[in-house]
């Protein structure tokens, strides 16, 4: 959007009066006694003239029938291995061939991303949740409240995600080793939210200190809204934007934190399909330098779909930041 | 400037604290007799396993647990062992320099790469530079770490056999750059995305504007107005991640069998050693505390316009 004048040097490019940006025109259209937009509206006004979240809505979108339909993408099936098909090269049916136990790599991974993506979106609603209410009411009441969740929320950011992961999840497994598929999903998101709720709290209490002193505020209190009700009517979904971008790039962040704790041998137990075991499974097998396809296919799904949460709050941000959006 | 560390300092207290007590109740709530994992599932007479409750403290309330190891932390105690008789803290402290320098070794490629590569692509913001780069950054962003370790592991250490496929226990730093560089890609994205955004805001402020119409020269402009108030958000992200280096540095110790902290927290969760466990935990936590408080007296000294009285 610069009005750019040719060989203008950078940093010149605002001398340009922005004539074409408010005709006079298009002041007189405007409907002055129109209901205002809400903020959300505009949003997705501005959300949907964006192609890179037309692009990672396409990922999403085929990623989530991917989780509900798995049958439309493959026939075989994930858990059906047998060695003699070892390696066995692509073949009708079959786009990417066979891994080490003779299972079919593309079914594995069509049948991976539930797993994957269930600790993705519950890990992030459980962090947004713990984040937003934490956070608000930190910023909001202020005082003796806010500083014990404030020395919490440090308490709990000073330990690294990784880290505090391992432990939590290894102690879990050892007092409950069985424990089927939503079993071990709730065991990894547990771990995962536990150490990094803290982030969207500071980002939420930083967003609700400067949104509580605004005017609107006043004016809602001014017509007799309670304390509460401001809050939660005018507050909070004026402070929620910055948390709506890092929650869905967090998304993103926690299913490649699950494929590293598979990695390591500790997230989704072995006998679960999911993209971090078929990437633990691949790793002997790339040291070699022999059947890449068996890590290229988990992989790629893995990191087209982070691309698409990473892309979608890329251009949520834009949406939402007109500000940042100019700059 | 004095006061304001003081009060730092004693803030770290209760957050260092509690960490050290949610780990440690954390690991005592996973069952099994440690005794017997002492002693290598070997059965021990009641005098002998009364004795080495008595020395781990095993009898005790779980809150006094937590004090004596309280205390043989603080004072890094060369007698505190760990669940196989080896001393804690001669365990860290063998492992602690070689993952120290992976972690500045990333840290300094971070600053490096990110600062250069976010700088040019922020002066020219929507060039064909700044696209690819963008492009790149997202890409390198949304593929595991492991995943990168092991292609690049691969490609320089077992093909090309440019670099050490594995670093041996007598490391050279030579050994190091290859891990390294894997351990920093994801920071080294976000601090070219960081980078950009700042010099790409700076360039269009009003002191740059200024700065032009004196007269200054285009690189002077740029070094002495637009760079120097760019980096000041820069350099607090790369200061503040030395931490999440050193957690994040588990999984590149892991592909490239560097026996540093991440492999021994490993190891010290997975055999279940309780005292290691938590010892590196406390190490891991004070570190991030110290280079926090590191990092806002940098901000201080790099932006004037932050006093603390």
């Amino acid at each position: 959007m610069h009005d750019t004048q040719p060989g203008a040097r950078p940093g010149q490019e605002r001398y340009v009066a922005p004539t074409d940006e408010t005709p006079l025109r298009a002041i007189d259209v405007v409907d002055v006694d129109a209901v205002p937009e809400s903020q959300w509206r505009e949003a997705w006004k501005r959300l949907r003239k964006s192609p890179l979240f037309w692009l990672a809505s396409v990922i999403i979108l085929v990623l989530a029938v991917m989780v509900a339909f798995p049958t439309l993408f493959t026939s075989a099936d994930p858990n059906q291995a047998s060695l003699g098909k070892q390696f066995d090269p692509p073949g009708d049916g079959h786009p990417f061939g066979y891994n080490f136990q003779g299972a079919d790599i593309w079914a594995r991974t069509v049948y991976g991303a539930r797993a994957s993506v269930a600790v993705g979106v519950f890990a992030t609603l459980v962090t947004v949740l713990l984040g937003v209410v934490t956070g608000a009411i930190a910023g909001f009441y202020g005082g003796i409240v806010d500083t014990l969740i404030s020395r919490l929320s440090d308490i709990f950011f000073s330990i690294p995600v990784l880290l505090g992961s391992i432990v939590v999840i290894s102690v879990i497994n050892n007092v409950y080793p069985n424990k089927g598929f939503w079993g071990s999903v709730f065991v990894v998101v547990l771990a995962l939210a536990l150490f990094a709720w803290p982030q969207i709290t500071r980002q939420m209490r930083g967003a609700v200190l400067e949104v509580k002193n605004l005017e609107f505020v006043d004016a809602a209190t001014a017509i007799g809204a309670s304390k509460l009700t401001n809050l939660r009517r005018h507050i909070v979904p004026n402070a929620l934007s910055p948390v709506i971008v890092s929650a869905t790039i967090s998304l993103g962040v926690f299913i490649v934190a699950e494929s590293a704790l598979s990695f390591l041998g500790i997230g989704l137990p072995q006998t679960m399909v999911s993209w971090g075991n078929d990437l633990s499974d691949a790793q002997t097998l790339v040291r070699s330098g022999q059947h890449l396809v068996v890590m290229w296919v988990p992989a790629t799904a893995l990191a087209v779909t982070v691309l698409g949460f990473v892309l979608l709050g890329e251009a949520v941000r834009e949406a939402l930041d007109p500000k940042a959006r100019k700059s | 400037m004095w006061w304001y560390v003081a009060k730092r300092l004693l803030q770290a207290i209760p957050v260092f604290l509690g960490a050290t007590l949610i780990i440690f109740f954390l690991t005592k709530l996973r069952p099994g007799d440690p005794i017997l994992g002492l002693t290598g599932n070997k059965p021990v007479s009641p005098e002998v396993r009364q004795a080495l409750r008595d020395q781990f403290h095993l009898n005790d309330f779980v809150g006094l647990q937590w004090l004596y190891f309280l205390k043989d932390v603080v004072t890094f105690n060369p007698n505190f062992v760990g669940l196989d008789g080896q001393p804690v803290f001669e365990k860290i402290g063998n492992a602690l320099p070689v993952t120290g320098t992976l972690a500045l070794l990333a840290l300094a490629m971070d600053a490096v790469i990110g600062i250069v590569v976010g700088t040019i692509a922020g002066l020219r913001r929507n060039g064909w530079f700044d696209s690819v780069t963008l492009v790149i950054s997202l890409i390198l962003l949304s593929i595991p770490i492991f995943v990168v370790g092991f292609v690049l592991q691969f490609l320089f250490g077992v093909k090309w056999g440019v670099f050490a496929a594995t670093v041996p226990v007598d490391w050279k730093i030579t050994d190091l750059l290859l891990p390294a560089f894997v351990l920093a890609i994801a920071n080294i994205a976000t601090t070219t995305r960081l980078t950009r955004t700042s010099v790409a805001n700076n360039m269009t402020a009003d002191h740059v504007r200024t700065a032009r119409a004196k007269g200054l020269a285009g690189p002077v402009v740029i070094r002495n107005h637009v760079l120097r108030n760019s980096l000041v958000p820069v350099v607090t992200y790369i200061g503040i991640n030395l931490g999440s280096l050193m957690a994040g540095a588990i999984i590149t110790e892991g592909i490239f069998n560097v026996q540093g902290i991440g492999n021994l927290a490993f190891g010290a969760v997975s055999r279940g050693d309780t005292p290691l466990t938590v010892a590196v935990v406390s190490v891991m936590v004070m570190l991030y505390v110290f280079m926090s408080l590191i990092v806002d007296l940098l901000y201080a000294v790099l932006d004037p316009r932050i006093r603390y009285a």
